[in-house]
């Protein structure tokens, strides 16, 4: 955990007060809604279907017990005793009143936390990988880079007003699990040929209507020139990012339209404008931010347990719950443990308070009080010994929150959709029940093995579809509700765009064609071939005739 | 946000946010209510731009937001939007049967100031 | 329109003006198109600019020292562009007035002076409903920034560095 100072705390709370204004201006009718609208997005605030809802910032996806107790406590006293974990690291509560929110933000502000920029056409949240610290194939833990970006962006005079949201991720990591090639601007830590290590800079990904890949601007940004770099790159953004529509006003526009060079060319110009920085303060910065981070004290482990390695042997359903939901710690002796939020047949990415509770308390007994938030809205228990694994697993069993299917065909993202969302054109949370209750079986999960589905309700793409290896959007289709699939996708580190594989189909027959796709899969794979590849190996139009020719059958 | 403003078909009804509270409700005869049975049904275009004026000024009094027509058939239990969108709105998620809308909830049951 | 400022409500004494204009008045705000015009004609007088906010850093350089005042365009307050053109003729060295135009709210204050304005124009509509009295309470909602060199004011960043360097007792 990052520890606020004085300065941190003292910002926050100004800025709850300030939003305390906001409101009563906006209830005396000081602002109107159009003005105010702006002013409780950069809040978190939006107004959907049924009622407004929150988005509270988890920036890069950490937390403690206290905050996460504090947060079943607001769900409890100001919503209806749930909450929401979204595919940005984020949490939502669906049922706040107008009037409540500032109370909220008071109450949030006493643990460190806010909901400044989860909304609004500013520099969003910033993520990171969830295996920050923790993964063995970082060249450096992101979370202080990810920390100077979240003070630096924080109602930035400048940068507030953007054409449209700006997202941000950093990894240190070789593989992507923090979806970097989809972001507005993604940093990724690497080192050089003389061993420095500095930042690899891309810009202009993103999915919504228009796909894009991010594309590398600067291989090797030396430490310490970080903030000046941003400022460049928002500048160019913010003056010449399209606003006359909204669909072309994202960052990955611009880059498209002046190309990567141009655009490179802008942003050394702009550095060149900005003229001397100080890249000695930033770097002192951040290792006062770095030091800001308690220190995890783990203990002195055999890289293996036997009580582990015992509880396997005895229990089955252990065994394959440690064998579907672990991450391997460069710790020895322990493991990250990620905890499915997607039971089958459950709502993806949903919690109750009590549940919410408990968890805070496994915490704390159990991964030295940290906890994170994944963007397939998971959450992961990030210290465990490996000698405590069975006692974790069966208190979470007892919880509902033992679910053995991370990375499986029905661990799936889902946005919250029609069921919520004011954007949306049709249910996805729905479909992803149906899905994952037609694929219960364990054993036939595992058989089929990684296979990432995605599900947004609307071209916004929030479920990131575009992405999923079988991506499912939901669309209005003659005043029904009717589901594009693609396939092909791919979130990590070798990101591409899935490929539609054919006219939409109803809510009902999307289990059916999901099951289509899979069997075609079985029955063509290679042995040890996972689903992507053989997507790959085949390609996307043999996966469409299967599936085109069994829907005339149908028809 | 509206989905049909154009074209639209006859009668309709007119839906909005309560400011404070976030919750939908709709346009009655007694001012603003939670419960779609009471919700005044406009069978004609005069009555329809009576109602969207009733919006246009409850938005301009702060007692609601994002009020808009919807499109409604009649049935034997009061209006029913036309469009699931509407529908979804009327009824609250389908995904959990607890949180559905119902105008007698205690924690719904109060008037909105008008 | 109303003109205010850190102080206030102020009388705008800067008159509107076109190229072919004789006017009485020693202040001037002229289109672009007007701009050689006005300051040829060698009357004594201050000479301001009002320019849309795409307009060229480098071409309103060449009159940095004959100019009084910039006047730059919000066509709508979500609009952000104008925060930045502030910027960058700050950072190219424009030490005159700089005003934003257009239909700003109380809420944009703080951006608007962090950035480099000096007052805004802004519809009598809106500052009659936000008076002045909400400009100054959201101007100065948040006492310290985090980010450097934006402010007249000093910054987080400064503060904890000056820290470091033990400048700073408090």
């Amino acid at each position: 955990m990052y520890n606020y100072d004085q300065f941190d705390a003292d910002f926050v709370r100004e800025r709850v007060a300030q939003f305390r204004d906001q409101v009563g201006r906006r209830l005396d009718g000081s602002l109107t809604e159009e003005e105010f609208k702006p002013l409780r997005l950069q809040n978190g605030l939006y107004l959907q279907l049924h009622a407004y809802m929150l988005r509270v910032a988890i920036p890069y996806g950490v937390l403690n017990a206290t905050q996460f107790r504090q947060l079943a406590l607001i769900a409890d006293r100001f919503d209806r005793g749930y909450a929401h974990f979204t595919t940005r690291q984020n949490l939502q509560f669906n049922w706040p009143k107008l009037v409540d929110v500032p109370d909220i933000l008071d109450l949030l502000a006493d643990v460190d936390m806010h909901c400044i920029q989860t909304s609004g056409n500013c520099i969003r949240n910033v993520t990171a990988d969830q295996f920050a610290g923790v993964a063995g194939d970082e060249i450096e833990d992101p979370r202080p880079v990810a920390e100077l970006i979240r003070q630096w962006s924080s109602h930035h005079p400048e940068f507030s007003f953007l054409p449209r949201k700006f997202k941000v991720a950093v990894s240190g990591a070789a593989r992507d699990r923090a979806l970097l090639k989809a972001h507005d601007l993604a940093i990724r830590i690497v080192r050089n040929e003389a061993g420095e290590t500095g930042y690899e800079v891309l810009v202009g990904g993103g999915l919504g209507r228009t796909p894009m890949i991010g594309k590398v601007v600067r291989d090797f940004l030396p430490k310490g020139q970080l903030l000046a770099y941003l400022e460049a790159v928002m500048r160019v953004y913010n003056a010449e990012g399209r606003r006359d529509n909204k669909y072309k006003a994202r960052i990955k526009i611009l880059v498209h339209e002046i190309g990567v060079e141009a655009f490179q060319a802008r942003v050394e110009a702009e550095l060149r404008a900005i003229g001397s920085t100080s890249p000695g303060d930033e770097l002192e910065e951040l290792a006062r931010i770095a030091a800001a981070f308690d220190t995890v004290h783990y203990s002195r482990l055999a890289p293996r347990s036997e009580k582990f390695d015992a509880a396997c042997a005895r229990n089955a359903r252990f065994a394959e719950w440690a064998r579907t939901n672990l991450f391997t710690h460069r710790v020895d002796g322990y493991a990250a443990v990620t905890v499915s939020l997607k039971p089958v047949g459950g709502v993806p990415g949903d919690m109750t308070a009590a549940q919410m509770r408990l968890f805070a308390e496994l915490a704390e007994r159990f991964s030295l009080d940290e906890i994170r938030v994944t963007h397939a809205q998971n959450l992961v228990l990030p210290h465990v010994r490996l000698d405590d694994l069975h006692a974790l697993w069966l208190e979470l069993v007892d919880a509902d929150l033992a679910t053995a299917n991370v990375g499986l065909i029905t661990d799936i993202i889902a946005c919250p959709g029609l069921d919520y969302c004011a954007l949306a054109t049709a249910r996805s949370i729905p479909i992803a029940q149906a899905i994952s209750t037609r694929f219960a079986d364990a054993a036939r999960q595992a058989e089929i093995g990684p296979l990432q589905i995605k599900i947004s309700g609307c071209i916004n793409a929030c479920g990131h579809h575009h992405v999923g290896h079988i991506g499912i959007l939901g669309l209005e289709k003659r005043g029904q509700e009717s589901y594009q699939i693609t396939l092909g996708g791919d979130a990590t580190e070798n990101a591409a765009i899935g490929d539609l594989l054919g006219p939409g189909v109803s809510a009902q027959e999307v289990p059916d064609a999901i099951e289509r796709i899979v069997d075609h899969y079985l029955a063509h794979r290679l042995t040890d071939e996972l689903f992507i590849d053989t997507v790959r190996r085949l390609g996307v139009d043999e996966f469409r005739a299967a599936f085109l020719g069994a829907q005339d059958e149908a028809a | 946000m509206s989905v049909s403003t154009k074209h639209r078909l006859l009668p309709v009804i007119l839906i909005a946010n309560d400011l404070r509270s976030g919750d939908v409700v709709f346009y009655a005869d007694e001012g603003w209510t939670r419960d779609l049975g009471n919700a005044r049904v406009a069978p004609d275009q005069a009555s329809a731009d009576v109602l969207e004026a009733a919006g246009a000024r409850s938005v301009g009094q702060q007692h609601v937001v994002d009020a808009y027509l919807i499109e409604v058939e009649p049935t034997r239990d009061g209006p029913r939007p036309r469009h699931f969108r509407e529908r979804f709105r009327t009824t609250g998620p389908t995904i959990y049967p607890h949180l559905a809308r119902r105008a007698d909830a205690p924690a719904q049951a109060a008037a909105v100031s008008e | 329109m109303k003109l205010l400022d850190r102080d206030g409500i102020r009388i705008d004494e800067f008159f509107r003006a076109t190229a072919e204009d004789r006017v009485s008045h020693d202040r001037l705000i002229v289109p672009p198109d007007a701009l050689e015009a006005q300051l040829s004609s060698r009357e004594m007088r201050q000479v301001g600019v009002e320019v849309s906010n795409v307009a060229s850093v480098e071409e309103l350089a060449r009159y940095f020292d004959d100019l009084a005042l910039i006047a730059i365009v919000f066509p709508a307050y979500s609009d952000g562009r104008g925060f930045t053109l502030a910027r960058r003729l700050r950072n190219a060295g424009f030490r005159g007035v700089l005003r934003a135009v257009g239909p700003l709210i109380a809420d944009q204050f703080a951006h608007a002076l962090a950035c480099g304005f000096d007052e805004i124009e802004a519809p009598e509509s809106i500052v009659d409903r936000q008076p002045f009295e909400q400009w100054r309470r959201a101007g100065a909602s948040i006492s310290l920034p985090y980010q450097q060199g934006y402010s007249r004011a000093t910054s987080i960043f400064e503060q904890r560095r000056r820290g470091r360097q033990g400048e700073c007792n408090a």
